[in-house]
């Protein structure tokens, strides 16, 4: 904190004229006090308003129609009504944010000390009343509650700050968690199914050889048949539950996923004076998907544009969403994340792609950019998990996630490319009826 | 006689399998367990149809894939993909898939269903 602004800003302060609000039974010792302000060389003198009893100072303290906001409270301890730590604990509980200087008597003056210990701002000892020592005492106390309703709001800053992170960690784990089972589920098949099916094969072989087997034989066939068909069940079960139960899978539409997600950061938008356009291309195959999270990588994806242009001040601020389709050779695929077990060459997928002109990332940086809590944001702002979370959600898709710098104008481009489901409608073409080396030409319906 | 390559790292499956289709009369088959040797393999043994596993260390049934679709005799080759990572829904009976241009086949295989899936292939209904 710098003193030169503490100065400056009690002084505004001061202008304004001081409401004070001083909470005194004792005639003589308020009009002591009164004396002292009288002799203060402050510009404008400040309003000292009286309670004699506590019952009043609540009152006044606590009226709704009081156009009076209080800048500070002097409170004697020993009131008619109340005396010592009560009456302290009263006034504090009727205006928390208004600081507090308690008037001391020499008899009180340790209760006092240990007031001020525990959230009191400061203590005047009414045998040495000076103007020099009120007003100073005054300023003081003003200062102290500025510094702790900032430290308060700070603190709150930091406890909303925590619980972001917390919320973003858990949704990490949860789809780090699904990921991995997935992964588990897939590896545990692939090297259970395998020797299954060469025992499968084995038994085919035997079946045919009735004759020279016999009945005791054919009768151990059957059981080691059964026996197949049941841990293939099992197996399969297992993939199953790993795929599919953890994602609400539903055939969906991104075009629709994408506007969903605009809509929900329309705030955002419109607040940082990002230009967002939309190239969505209609029609497009659907996909089957868990809509819900594929909303939730879209902003994070959105997100990460939008600050990436707020963040190198360029001028150039447009996000460009844009959806087509294509077949999965003509992709340029991220030999990292190869997901072919899922993904299969010439498989029609749906690619969204988020355009920004943020300047992009070097290229030595680009493989750090999903690990979880890699960020380059101040802290507070960026938890450094959106990528990492928008990977495992993709991944569960088997689609992948895809990032590349773009020149003219310098960006990052990222893209999403998940399988298309089915089509129904027919209107894909076929593979055959155009140039597979040639990308797929695009028309997009500006929105 | 219809050739068929056996493209799979699983060294005890595909000696089976091998025996299982030429004991049918019908094939001669060969078997490819290291996959850097597919592209090779299949420039050499000219076959009718490829049988391809999808996960293999090195260049995996993608890759391969690929690779086949670049060569201008190979691409005109059916493959059947054989796969390890399909669901309750996708076996048995239904253990024949086919999405868009590719036919896939669950592991475990019943030999019954694999060689109606290479006829049917070969005869282009698949
Ligand atoms: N479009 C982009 N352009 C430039 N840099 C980017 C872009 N997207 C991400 N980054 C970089 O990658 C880092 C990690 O991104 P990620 O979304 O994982 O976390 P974050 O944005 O920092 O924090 P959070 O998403 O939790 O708010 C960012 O801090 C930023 O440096
Ligand atoms: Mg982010």
């Amino acid at each position: 904190m710098i003193p030169s602004t503490i100065l400056t800003d009690t002084t505004t302060e001061l202008q304004k004229v001081l409401q004070i609000l001083c909470v005194e039974d004792n005639d003589g010792d308020f009009l002591l006090l009164r004396e002292a302000f009288k002799d203060s060389d402050l510009d404008s003198r400040p309003i000292l308003h009286r309670a004699t009893s506590l019952a009043e100072a609540v009152a006044k303290l606590l009226a709704d129609d009081a156009k009076v906001n209080f800048d500070i409270v002097l409170l004697d301890l020993n009131l008619p009504d109340s005396s010592g730590l009560e009456t302290f604990s009263r006034i504090r509980e009727a205006a928390p944010t208004t600081p507090v200087s308690i008037l001391s008597g020499i008899s009180d003056r340790n209760m006092a000390v240990s007031l001020v210990q525990s959230g009191a701002q400061d203590y005047l000892p009414k045998d040495s009343l000076s103007a020099d020592l009120v007003i100073r005492s005054i300023l003081f106390a003003m200062e102290r509650q500025r510094n702790r309703t900032e430290m308060e709001e700070m603190n709150n800053r930091l406890q909303k700050a925590s619980e972001e992170l917390k919320t973003a960690q858990m949704q990490l784990i949860q789809a780090e968690k699904l990921d991995s089972l997935g992964r588990l589920a897939a590896g545990v098949a692939h090297e259970v199914k395998n020797p299954l099916a060469t025992i499968q094969m084995g038994l085919d072989y035997f079946q045919r050889k009735e004759d020279l087997i016999g009945e005791t034989g054919l009768l151990i066939i059957s059981n080691m048949q059964e026996a197949v068909t049941r841990a293939e069940r099992i197996i399969n079960g297992m993939l199953d539950y790993s795929r599919d139960q953890n994602l609400l899978l539903k055939e969906s539409s991104i075009n629709a996923i994408i506007r969903h997600a605009l809509a929900l950061m329309q705030h955002e938008i419109t607040r940082t004076k990002v230009l967002v356009i939309e190239e969505l291309q209609e029609p497009i195959p659907s996909i089957r998907a868990d809509s819900g999270k594929l909303v939730q990588v879209v902003i994070n994806l959105v997100m990460n544009a939008i600050q990436s242009m707020s963040a190198n001040g360029s001028s150039d601020r447009s996000v460009t969403v844009r959806t087509f389709w294509d077949r999965l050779p003509n992709m340029e695929r991220d030999e990292g994340l190869r997901q072919w077990s899922q993904l299969r060459v010439r498989d029609p997928v749906v690619v969204v792609e988020i355009l920004d002109q943020g300047g992009g990332v070097s290229e030595d940086k680009l493989s750090r950019l999903f690990d979880p809590f890699y960020t380059t944001k101040p802290t507070g702002e960026g938890t450094g998990l959106g990528l990492s979370v928008a990977r495992n959600i993709v991944n569960l898709h088997h689609g992948y996630l895809e990032l590349k710098n773009v020149e003219n104008p310098r960006g990052l481009r990222v893209r999403m490319v998940l399988k298309a489901w089915g089509d129904p409608e027919g209107w894909l073409p076929s593979p055959e009826s155009r140039n597979l080396t040639q990308p797929v030409t695009l028309k997009p319906n500006k929105l | 006689m219809k050739r068929v390559l056996i493209i799979d790292d699983d060294i005890a499956l595909t000696q089976v399998l091998k025996i299982n289709l030429d004991e049918t009369g019908n094939y001669e088959s060969r078997i490819v367990n290291v996959s850097s040797n597919a592209m090779a393999a299949a420039r050499e043994f000219k076959p009718d149809i490829i049988l391809l596993d999808v996960v293999m260390p090195g260049l995996d049934g993608g890759d391969i894939s690929a690779a086949l679709k670049q060569d201008p005799v190979l691409s005109k080759v059916p493959v059947l993909i054989i796969t390890a990572l399909v669901s309750n829904d996708e076996t048995g009976e239904n253990a024949v898939i086919s999405s868009g241009d590719q036919v896939m086949i669950a592991k475990p295989i019943r030999l019954e269903v694999l060689t109606k899936a290479i006829e049917d292939r070969m005869a282009g209904v698949l």
